[in-house]
Parts: structure tokens; sequence; C-alpha cells
């Protein structure tokens, strides 16, 4: 075999594993909590981004398309990042964690989707009413975060 | 001086404007606003002095033989060696295309509502459509002229009253915040570079060069498109990284979305400001994709010995033009997967991170050759920028792609 034959061959099996290694579902009880921190993270910070944009929207900073869009964003990154999570198998000892992160997030992701809804029909008026869970759901989300970090 | 030559420097002045910040820089900045404030700003400083010690080189070459960069690395460093350039360049480049494309019209989908993925089939006949009509001097003026749009992040900066003293130490504190981990932050370090110190900047302005038929005496207009030109650049990026951290540090904001970089401007400047940002984010990127494309073609055409060039009929040109036009087809095609355009970027900057020191490394051995270069070689600051910057993105090779997967993308 030529060198270059073997050094394609070396390349291939380092992506093939690179791959594997992005793409492995965690198997230790550790990795489990990292994961469901992050997806906590990533739904809190989905919270926060539509928080901003409520604001803006009140105050007539941004227009509405972009809001509609924004919020739109918001919405499939929270069901998107949930979703992943509960496709994971949770190793012994953490179903406790997979209840709470799947409970809290399914509540922001319900939050958000009615954002979505009303933006999407135009009704902006109902915003700052369908915006008021968001604080203290954000509140929720920040402090699971913290506990369900190994 | 003559009027006319002053708008002539001033339009090499914008289109470099363009050339450095598009739809890698636009996330990249304000991802490391959002999550590290201006703690990786000097990354921005260093990437600004590497390339623009980089493209003067790579200019002053193509003054002096009239012929780029890429072209006389090949006759210096053999066929294999250039080979492995072109093949690294266009994978990256290639992806680029795709995320640039895909940024056009996500700044026409904040504009209208209407879906990215609609957009993508008129882009790319918007872009096939301007290369075909527009003159090569006119394009670059247009998308640069639009670009300065951008300028609004800075306004943005002062306008959401920042405390100073609190940007500057941010700005001088060369570690991670309390969050953030050390690979975390190392990984948005070579994100940065490969964002900011792209290679296709240097073969466009290079190629650009010939295609402008510049000359040993337009030396000194060729060193102010870079001078003034690629500091604006680093301006605007630091901008949209002190924009990010002002708005969206504190409520623990990660930017995963181009709506997100232009929501910092609304805020500060209501409805006009990201409207005009949102303009800002168009030009940038469309001009990006117009850059992208031309310098993938042009790495080609250079290397096969094709001839190539936008001031030539499609016809004369005709190899070059083609492969412009599936080049282009082919990047519409993978943007309509839907295939996420910010995780395409992030990728194609890290692995741009990786090539770098291959790419930089016949330029600056090529600069040296005193007979070739004459009087033009390079001089010692040049030799030292160019050696310091090498030195530094070899580091950044070797750790870009262990970065990427090892933190999965920055996610970790």
């Amino acid at each position: 075999m030529t060198r270059g034959a073997v050094l394609a061959l070396a390349t291939l099996a380092v992506i093939a594993g690179a791959l594997w290694y992005l793409q492995a579902p965690p198997r230790s009880a550790g990795a489990y909590r990292d994961r469901a921190a992050n997806v906590v993270d990533s739904v809190h910070s989905q919270v926060q981004v539509a928080r901003l944009w409520l604001g803006a929207v009140e105050s007539g900073e941004v227009t509405h398309p972009a809001a509609i869009i924004a919020l739109q964003e918001a919405d499939d990154d929270a069901a998107r990042a949930l979703g992943d999570f509960e496709q994971l198998d949770p190793p012994a000892g953490t179903d406790e964690v997979r209840h709470r992160v799947s409970t809290l997030t399914g509540e922001a992701g319900g939050a958000l989707a009615q954002l979505r809804i009303a933006a999407n029909r135009g009704e902006w008026q109902r915003l700052p009413r369908l915006g008021r869970p968001l604080p203290r759901l954000a509140r929720r989300l920040d402090a699971l975060e913290r506990e369900t970090s190994p | 001086m003559n009027p006319s030559r002053v708008f002539v420097f001033t339009l090499g002045t914008l289109s470099a404007i363009g050339g450095f910040i598009d739809i890698g820089d636009l996330v990249a900045d304000a991802q490391v606003g959002a999550r590290f404030g201006l703690r990786l700003a000097w990354v921005t400083l260093f990437s600004v002095a590497g390339i623009m010690c980089f493209a003067e080189m790579a200019g002053r070459v193509a003054l002096k033989t009239q012929r780029p960069a890429l072209a006389l690395a090949r006759s210096r460093f053999g066929p294999r060696y250039a080979l492995f350039g072109l093949i690294g360049s266009l994978l990256v480049t290639g992806l680029l295309i795709t995320a640039e494309l895909s940024g056009v019209a996500l700044a026409l989908e904040l504009a209208s509502s209407v879906h990215y993925l609609a957009w993508i089939p008129v882009v790319v006949l918007l872009v096939a459509l301007v290369l075909w009509l527009l003159p090569f001097e006119a394009m670059e003026r247009i998308y640069g002229v639009l670009g300065l749009t951008m300028l609004v992040y800075v306004v943005a900066v002062w306008k959401l009253a920042p405390d100073w003293q609190g940007l500057w130490s941010s700005a001088t504190t060369l570690k991670p915040v309390a969050s953030e981990s050390w690979p975390v932050y190392l990984f948005f370090v070579v994100t940065l570079i490969g964002a900011q110190m792209t290679p296709y900047e240097m073969f466009f302005f290079s190629s650009g060069a010939v295609e402008s038929r510049w000359r040993p005496k337009d030396l000194v207009e060729m060193r102010i498109n870079v001078i003034v030109g690629f500091p604006l650049g680093g301006l605007l990026a630091i901008a949209i990284q002190a924009v990010a951290f002002l708005v969206f540090f504190e409520p623990g904001v990660r930017v995963e979305h181009l709506s997100e970089t232009a929501l910092p401007v609304g805020i500060a400047l209501g409805k006009i400001g990201l409207v005009i940002a949102i303009v800002g984010i168009f030009a940038a990127t469309f001009g990006a994709t117009l850059e992208t494309l031309l310098a993938s073609s042009y790495d080609i055409a250079q290397y096969f010995g094709w001839s190539y060039g936008k001031l030539q009929v499609p016809a004369r040109a005709a190899r070059f033009t083609t492969v412009t036009l599936v080049l282009l087809l082919a990047s519409g095609a993978f943007a309509l997967t839907s295939i996420n355009p910010i995780t395409v970027t992030i990728v194609a900057v890290a692995c741009s991170a990786a090539l770098l020191p291959f790419l930089f490394l016949p330029v600056l051995l090529v600069a040296n050759d005193r007979e070739l270069m004459g009087e033009l070689a390079n001089g010692w600051l040049s030799n030292a920028v160019g050696m310091i910057t090498i030195a530094l993105s070899l580091l950044v090779s070797v750790a870009a792609i262990p970065l990427l997967i090892l933190t999965r993308g920055g996610t970790a």
C-alpha cells in the first residue's frame, strides 16, 4: 500500500472517530447530566432571547417581520433541544434528571410556541400577556441548570 | 491630489471592509461577545495585523509580476503542494459560499418574514446576474458602499451607553469568564482567527489587483486599501462583539442566529437602526458571496493555467465562467438541503484556521524572492509580522480540529 493510501485511510479513520464522538449518546450518569445541563442552558437562552425581542416589540424598536422570525427561531431551537434530549436513554440513576428537565423545558417550549403563534397571527397586543411567564421560567431554568451540572 | 484619485482610494478601501466582514465574522463576533465580552478582542487585533500583512504581500507580488500569489506558489512548490492548497482552500471556501448565500437569504428573511429557503433560488439568480452583468469595479463599489452601513454597529455601541471602564477591563482580561472553560475559550480563539483571516480574502485581493491591472506605480493605492480597509473591518468586528456583550452577556443568551446579531442595533437605535443593520448584513454577505465564489474560481483557473477573469467576456474565459456557475449552483443546492448555515459557518472557519499556515507560507516565500520581486521584495517589518503570524497560525492549525471535536463546536 502506498504512503498516500495509508494517509488517506488514517484521515478517514480520524474523521469517522470524530463523527462517532460527536454523535455518541452519553453512557455515564455524569455525561448525561452534562448533556441535560446543556439542553437547559440552550432553552434558557431561547427564553431570554424571546424576552429581549418582546421588550423591543413593545417599545417599537424592531420591525414585525424580524420579530416573527426571531420568535420562530426561539421556538424551533427549544423544541429541537428538547426533542434531541428526550431521544436519549437515561443511564441508571438519572430518571429524575430526565423528568425534571423534560417537564421544565417542555413548559418553556409551550410558552415560546404561544408567542410564535400570536406573532404569526399578527396578534401583537397579546404578546405582553403571553410573555409574562418568561421571567419566572428563565429563573427556574437557570436554577435547574446549576443543579443538573455534574 | 487629484479628486478622482481620492475617490479611487475610497472605493478600494470600501471593498476591503466588505471582504473582512462576512457571515463567519457576523456569527463568530456576536457569539464571542455574548459569551466572553471583549476578552477575545485581542484575537481580532492579531487577525487584522496578520491579514493586512499577507494581503499587502500578495498585492505587492501581483503588482510586480502581474500574476496572483497562488499561481507563483505553484511554480515554486510544485503542483502537488499547490494541489493540496487548492483542495483545502476549495473545501473551506466551498462551505463558505453556501454559508454566505444562506446569510443573504437570512437577511432577506429578517426583512420579509418569508422563510430563508424560499430566498435561496432568488439569491442564486441575483448573484449570477450581478456576476454576468456588472463589471468588476462596479461590483466591488456597490457592495463596498452598501457594506459601509455596517458602521451602524459602532454607533450602536455608543448609543447603548456602556461602562467604558468595564469594556476596557474586559478587553484587557486574557482568560475565559467564570462560566466558560479554557477549551471553549481556545476554540473561539481559533474560530475568530478562522473567520477573520480567511485565505480567500488574500487570494481575492491578489487576483483583484491583477484584474484591476494595478502596476508598481499603484503601490500607494494598494497599501492604503490594506492599511485603512482591514482595520476598519476590525473595528466593525469589535463593535459587533461589544454590542453582543452589552445586550446578551447578562441575560445568558447564546447567539445561534443572524437575527440575534441584528437585535442589539434595534435595541440601541430603534427600527431605523435595525433596518440599516439588515441592509448592512445583506451587503456584507452578498459581497462575501461574490468574493468567495470568484476566489474559488480564480484558484481553480490559476492552478490549471486557464484563461480567467471578470474583465474578459465570458466566451474568452469559458472554463472560468463555467466553474463559477457550477460552484454557485452546487452551493445553492447544498444550502437548500436545509443544513444549518450557522453550523456550516462554524465548521468552515475552524477548518479555515487549520489551513492558514499552508496557504500563507508560499506567499511569504514568493514575496521574499529578491530576484523576482526586486525592490518590492519584503522588508524586515513584513517578514517579522509574517513569521509571527505563520508561527501562531501553526499552533492554531494543530489545535483547530481537536478543539472543534472536544468542545462540540463550542457548545460543550
